[in-house]
């Protein structure tokens, strides 16, 4: 929905506050006479917010009169309204909201804000009884899965019938229900963690494609869910379309298992989805290689417990410094730690860590770096770490490069023989591995094989080179793939001889 | 010892120290070892050590220890080869008259 920010006064203000559920937030900043918190989804378009920031940059309050609704314009200077326009992020001229000389609608700036479809787009048949959140069989009711919703906080419920929307709480236990939402605007109740829809069958054909549970709480169309999906095997690649510009690049941030970290003057032991990291000396860090895109906004976050009352998470050593950092001191108890911030140009060390400081040994669990530009777009990227949290709530996102095929290893000698080994990576997140391979170590023609992930058997990079017909197994294990010796059939019905010169892989890629 | 930005390559080792393979810093896994730079030619050519001074690993060197070439198998015999196309001959003709 598009929002227009105006002076109105009088009768013209109370019309608007009436035509528009939202309007008294949006103009005057209060709801129902309360002030509106800074967690309400129209805190940051309403005007008081931009009031806030106009007189906070001149605290003549020429802007905030204006955005108020009284003005004078006859004391107000260009200057002032630039300035004003700048700080409020507006790049056109805004003579609405700056000066109140509004004539028609084209004095007016649009503002959108970008609109996220929380549901995840995944349903199955059946219904759920709205008494108690029980499933219940039903060949005329399809139904979503848990999807997480923050609790007291209004969204916008879009569908061609009404939804049936149930609540729960952090258990999955049943809190209440509300019944019929078609195309309306609901406010969760507290403790609400997760929510789940129910809707008629014959409804709507293709459900992904209609329903839309919107945050912010306004509609304009249908909007595909920009949240992470879980991995499906043989028809994965389909769902990977939605997961375009999604990304969480921190892989095992949830410390399921210590791979993928390193440490430096540390040791790291996991437990529990909680990373013990004990320091040697004074300082100490666990890191990961990751590789930032240069002016690109980032979101940085851990859930950190130092044992002294200094901790430090910073990403990236640029020419300039540290591009994203956060910083903790003055305690010792479970903290959530996070920054946002644009990677700088000259990068030295492709390192993003969590380090603790003065001997500060830390407990650290759920880490996340998303690209914020990525996700968003340049320029729509959310201003703070709340107005993220507050479309994305969940503490930890598993690892997603937001690509659907990822390089999952390398081969930095491909002109050296290979002999039978295990190639660490981790497959796990994908469906497919792809492995390719040369047909010499010394020359010969790149080629290809493809495996499912799933299914317990053997690949066969094979080809045929020089009359010979060679090739080697391939399989996937719990440390990564097992790539074996490479044999060569010189004819028919005769013996084979190994050959390690054969069957060179070069990549091994993961496809999602 | 080496700085970060200096490693440029990691290494797959075997038990005995021979070099399986080589992959760059990022494709790494934790307990790979981290080197500046490559041996020439065929890197399964070499054993990797580590230079260990009072307990501590201060710094790594290369062995040149080839593999020894392992003889191909036998070559087939100019009969091997005349059965083995009697023998592709019959499969195909069998084929055949089963359609």
């Amino acid at each position: 929905m598009a929002r227009y920010r105006t002076t109105l006064t009088g009768p013209q203000m109370d019309a608007a506050l009436a035509a528009m559920p939202d309007a008294e937030a949006y103009a005057r900043g209060t709801r129902n006479g309360q002030e509106v918190p800074s967690t309400d989804p129209t805190y940051h378009n309403n005007a008081k917010y931009f009031a806030e920031k106009a007189e906070s940059a001149f605290p003549e309050s020429y802007a905030t009169g204006a955005v108020r609704g009284d003005i004078d314009q006859s004391t107000q200077t260009e200057e002032w309204r630039q300035q004003a326009r700048q700080n409020m992020g507006i790049t056109d001229p805004v003579w609405g909201s700056i000066t109140g000389n509004i004539s028609s609608q084209s004095d007016l700036t649009e503002v959108v804000s970008p609109l996220i479809n929380q549901w995840d787009e995944q349903w199955e048949q059946g219904r759920l009884n709205p008494e108690n959140g029980m499933e219940l069989a039903s060949t005329e009711r399809v139904r979503s899965r848990y999807f997480e919703l923050k609790p007291n906080t209004q969204y916008f419920a879009h569908s061609t019938v009404g939804l049936h929307i149930l609540f729960f709480n952090s258990n999955k236990e049943y809190i209440s229900a509300i019944q019929n939402v078609d195309n309306a605007i609901f406010i969760t109740p507290a403790n609400t963690k997760y929510a789940r829809f129910c809707e008629s069958v014959n409804s709507t054909g293709t459900y992904n494609h209609d329903i839309s549970i919107n945050y912010p709480s306004t509609y304009t169309g249908y909007y595909p869910s920009a949240l992470p999906k879980e991995k499906s095997h043989i028809g994965g690649l389909g769902n990977a379309i939605g997961m375009k510009g999604w990304n969480q690049l921190v892989k095992n941030g949830n410390f399921e298992k210590a791979d993928s970290w390193f440490v430096n003057n540390a040791t790291l032991s996991v437990s529990g989805n909680v990373g013990s990291v004990a320091i040697s000396g004074t300082d100490g860090n666990i890191a990961q290689r990751i590789t930032p895109i240069v002016g690109h906004k980032y979101l940085i976050s851990a859930d950190v417990k130092p044992s002294d009352a200094s901790m430090q998470i910073r990403m990236i050593y640029d020419t300039s410094g540290w591009s994203v950092s956060a910083y903790l001191t003055g305690t010792t108890e479970w903290s959530k730690m996070s920054a946002i911030g644009v990677m700088g140009s000259g990068i030295n060390y492709n390192v993003f860590y969590i380090r603790g400081i003065n001997g500060s040994s830390f407990q650290v669990k759920n880490v996340n770096i998303i690209d914020l530009t990525s996700l968003f777009g340049a320029g729509n990227e959310p201003a703070s770490v709340e107005d993220f949290r507050a479309m994305f709530p969940a503490d930890y996102y598993p690892y997603c490069s937001g690509a659907w095929a990822d390089l999952l290893w390398e081969n930095a000698s491909p002109t050296s023989a290979f002999a039978a080994q295990t190639v660490s990576v981790d497959w796990t997140l994908y469906s497919f591995v792809l492995v390719i391979f040369k047909s010499t170590m010394t020359g010969g023609g790149e080629n290809s094989h493809i495996k499912p992930c799933e299914y317990d058997s053997y690949g066969k990079l094979q080809t045929i080179q020089a009359y010979k017909m060679v090739y080697r197994n391939y399989h996937i294990v719990s440390a990564g793939i097992h790539i074996e010796d490479a044999y060569a059939v010189t004819a028919y019905n005769s013996g084979e001889s190994k050959d390690n010169s054969f069957c060179v892989p070069i990549k091994i890629y993961g496809i999602r | 010892m080496y700085a970060e930005n200096e490693l440029k390559y990691a290494l797959n080792i075997a038990e005995d120290g021979r070099i399986l393979s080589a992959t760059f810093p990022q494709y790494a896994s934790a307990d790979a070892k981290m080197v500046v730079g490559l041996p020439e030619g065929n890197i399964t050519d070499y054993l990797y050590h580590d230079v260990v001074e009072e307990g501590e690993v201060v710094g790594y060197y290369y062995d040149y220890v080839p593999l020894p070439v392992e003889e191909p198998a036998d070559e087939p015999s100019q009969l091997d080869r005349i059965e083995a196309q009697a023998m592709f001959t019959a499969l195909m003709t069998d084929t055949l008259l089963e359609v």
